[in-house]
Formats: structure tokens, sequence, C-alpha cells
């Protein structure tokens, strides 16, 4: 009997019965002296508590980066980082900031060409309502 | 035994007692007068001593080792190099040590050096405060520079003396004494005793109060709320009660905060709020915002790729590593990096 390798049944499909999310670490760098990080320090004593508080699996680690801008790094489950300046930005902006983030895959940004991005793509194209006999209302 | 000893400096010019003596020519106009008259003045010329009454520490009498002939010990070894000998003497940095400066020549500020930070106490001072503002604020206008009163703080006696007259209401809510004469005259006795002390005690430090937090308590407690709520109108009685509370408890309220404190409360408020945190660690560690989040590491100082390292346990390999190698395990102890590279892209010398 000959031995046969095993065939790939299933393609992983993240959020098909259980999502991962892909940002596991979060880094929060400020400065005490610095005036860009006046928003920063604010976002840290504020807003930082309860999304820290609403995101229990990812890790955040908060740390003074004297003389330096703001900095808020993302670290994903592929290996890859994404830091992101933060300097002079208000509590909210860094939070908007924060969330892309989490968000983030971690891969590198992509253009994209075509209208669906699937790993199983329709030999039918996408459905087009000028085109064909038409639907009856 | 070797003469381990070496002298550094030069310091026979300095006298060695508290009193310095200098020695001066005769004035100046006879450098520009003419010739006969210097040769006049030559003969006139006596040098002075001049004694200077001083507190100052000068440096002691040098002492001068024996000679080398006049040592009896038989173990003396002379010394042939003096790279091993250890220093002593000398006035490098002398008048930078504090001990050598006499006590007149210390800065003594107005108020104690540690603020007061209890509420407890801040409270009962903030009330003796008013009470003598408003006292020393009806009799100022009889004598010369009346907030010079406000410099002496006494004892517990005096301020358990002060602190126990009740502070009343006026028709416009502001503070004033009980309408009974006893009150004025009492707190005003304790104000005006400054007249007949010394002027060491007026210009001494203020002492630390003696009255603990939990005797305070006692006190805030036994006198109620209703005396907090009287106002602050007169803008001299808070520029005296301000005064006062600097001396007290080192607390310096500026006039733009000063302006803005409108009752006794309020003062008391302004005086026990907790000081800003300086660094953004120590309000976190405060306030214990992120104490409770198992997923948030807060650290108060940067982190290095050393503290990297270490969370990863792979230092203490490293550090095995370069032992081993007897390299530098911080630092580079001058090293330098590789000419390799740098030949290679021309870059070398």
């Amino acid at each position: 009997m000959t031995i046969r390798a095993l065939t790939q049944v299933s393609t992983g499909r993240n959020g098909v019965g259980a999502f991962v999310l892909q940002c596991k670490k979060l880094e929060f760098h400020y400065c005490d002296w610095a005036g860009s990080s006046k928003g920063m320090n604010i976002f840290i004593k504020t807003l930082l508590p309860k999304f820290a508080a609403e995101h229990p699996q990812i890790e955040f680690n908060v740390s003074p980066r004297p003389a330096k801008h703001p900095l808020v790094t993302g670290h994903y489950i592929n290996g890859h980082q994404k830091p992101i300046c933060v300097r002079n930005l208000e509590p909210t902006a860094i939070l908007q900031k924060v969330k892309l983030l989490r968000d983030a895959s971690g891969e590198k940004l992509k253009r994209v060409h075509k209208p669906v991005t699937s790993i199983n793509p329709s030999v039918r194209g996408v459905w087009s309502p000028y085109h064909g006999n038409g639907m009856a209302v | 035994m070797r003469n381990l000893v070496r002298l550094r400096g030069s310091a026979s010019a300095l006298s060695t007692s508290s009193t310095s003596t200098v020695r001066t020519a005769a004035t100046s106009s006879s450098a520009s007068s003419s010739h006969t008259q210097r040769r006049c003045l030559s003969s006139d010329v006596r040098a002075k001593k001049i004694h200077i009454e001083t507190d100052l520490v000068y440096p002691s009498k040098v002492r001068v080792a024996p000679l080398r002939d006049n040592i009896t010990d038989p173990d003396y070894v002379p010394a042939d190099r003096a790279d091993d000998l250890e220093e002593v003497g000398g006035l490098t940095n002398w008048w930078e040590q504090p001990e050598h400066w006499g006590n007149s020549k210390r800065y003594v500020g107005f108020g104690p050096t540690e603020k007061v930070r209890d509420p407890m106490l801040l409270t009962v001072l903030v009330r003796r405060a008013v009470i003598e503002a408003v006292a020393l604020r009806k009799f100022s206008p009889n004598i010369m520079r009346p907030e010079g009163l406000l410099a002496v703080t006494r004892g517990q006696k005096e301020l358990l003396n002060t602190v126990e007259v009740t502070p009343i209401a006026a028709g416009d809510g502001s503070v004033t004494l009980g309408g009974e004469k006893g009150d004025w005259v009492k707190v005003w006795a304790q104000l005006s005793q400054v007249k007949r002390e010394s002027e060491e005690v007026k210009k001494g430090p203020a002492p630390e109060p003696e009255l603990t937090p939990a005797e305070a308590k006692v006190l805030v407690q036994k006198w109620g709320s209703e005396w907090k709520s009287l106002k602050l109108l007169d803008p001299v009685i808070k520029f005296y009660a301000a005064k006062r509370i600097q001396r007290l408890t080192g607390h310096i309220i500026p006039d733009g905060k000063l302006i803005g404190i409108e009752t006794v409360n309020s003062l008391i408020a302004y005086l026990a709020k907790p000081p800003k945190a300086r660094k953004l660690a120590e309000e976190i560690e405060t306030t214990g915002v992120v104490a409770n989040l198992s997923n948030v590491a807060f650290s108060p100082r940067r982190v290095t790729p050393l503290d990297k390292d270490i969370s990863l346990g792979r230092w203490k390999v490293m550090k095995k590593e370069l032992e081993k190698r007897k390299l530098p395990v911080l630092g580079t102890e001058g090293y330098q990096k590789s000419n390799l590279l740098r030949w290679a892209e021309g870059r070398a010398a």
C-alpha cells in the first residue's frame, strides 16, 4: 500500500467557528516632559483602562520613552509590528489609532484590485443587475 | 610601616582660628600722589591688622610630617615612589562643604522646610491663622508693620489658646470674633508678645507643630463645620491669613488663587489638596487605575533591550558566554566596531 500524503480538505477561515484577534500586544510609550505627549498621558490615565478591560485577549505594555514622541506599537501573531507615532494628538484621536491597530491583521498593506477577495472564488463572477434576463419585481 | 601620607595643596598661609587676620597697606590715595608725598607716606605706612569676627570654619593648621632622620620607629621604610601614597588634606572644595559655613550664613526660610500635609492639622492651623488675621486687622492701624507680628509661631500652648476662640459671622457673613471683649484681648495679647521677644526667636525657623493628627481630629470634630462656612470678604484679612499660613504650614498661596478663595472651607480645601504628581507613573500608582487589570503592565522607567532579554530569560545565557570570552558584559570598554566593513566600503582611513 502506497503512502499517501494528507490532502488539505479545508482552509482556515478566521471567524468561521472561532475568531482569533490578530493583534496580540499593544505597547504604549510616553514622555513625562515633552508637550507632544500631553494627549498620550491623558489617554493613559483616562481611556486606556476602559479599553484594556474590554480587550482581555490583548497584552498592554506601558512604559516611558524620555525625550521622544509618544508611540503606540501593535504586535501581531504573524510576527509583524505596526508602530504609529501619536505626537500632539488628542486622547480621542489616539483611541482611533489604537482601534486601527487592534483591527489590523499585521499584514503589509496591499492594493486591492478586485471587487471580491476570496479563497474560494466564484466561477460565475459577481452578480450584476444589468446583465441577464432581468428580474420580474 | 611606610610613609604613606603626602599633603595636597599649600595650606601654610591659612590661620587656624576662626578669627581671620588681614594685612592691608595704606590707602590707595598714596599710589596716585607725587613721589615726594609717596616718600613721606612710606615712612608712615604701618601694616594694620583687621580682626574679623566670623563663624566660618577655616582649615586646620598644617601638620608637617617628621623628617626622615628624626623618626625613631625601626619599622619605618621611606617611600621611594609617590604613586602608592595616600593623599590627605588639601583645600579642594573646602567651601563647597556646608559644614564649613557658619549658622549665620545658612538660609532660613520664612516657613517650615516641610509642608504640613495632614488635613486635620491644616484645619487647626488655618483656624489659628484666620483668628489671628481678624484680630490683627482690627488692631493693625495702631502699629507699624503689623505683618511682622505674623513671623512668630511660639508653642502649642499659644496655639490651643488661640484656636479655642470661636470665630463667628458678621452681618454680611464675613468672619469676625465674638462680641465679647475677652476674645479680642486674648488673641491680641498673644500676638503682641512679639515686641518683648528677642530677634532670634523672630528670625528662627518655624517649629514643627507639636499637635498630632489624632489630637487635631478631636479638636476639629469638637468645633463642627459651621465655622468653615464663614466668608473671607476682606482682602486684608485674607492677606494676613495667607502670610500666617505660610509661616505655620509652609504653603505659599499665590495671589491669583487667593482672590478665588472666598470662604474658610475653600481655603482649607485648597491647602489640603494633595500635590500634583510630577510623573505619570506616580499618578498611575496613586490612583491605581490599572492595578486590577491583569493584562496591563506598567513600567515606571524606560524598558531597555536588556530588560527584554531578562524577561525572555536569555540574558543569563548571554552573560555567561560573554564572561567566558572575557568580553565586557555591559558597555564596550573601549572596544570599537570592526574596521573590516569600513575597509570594504573604502571609508577607513
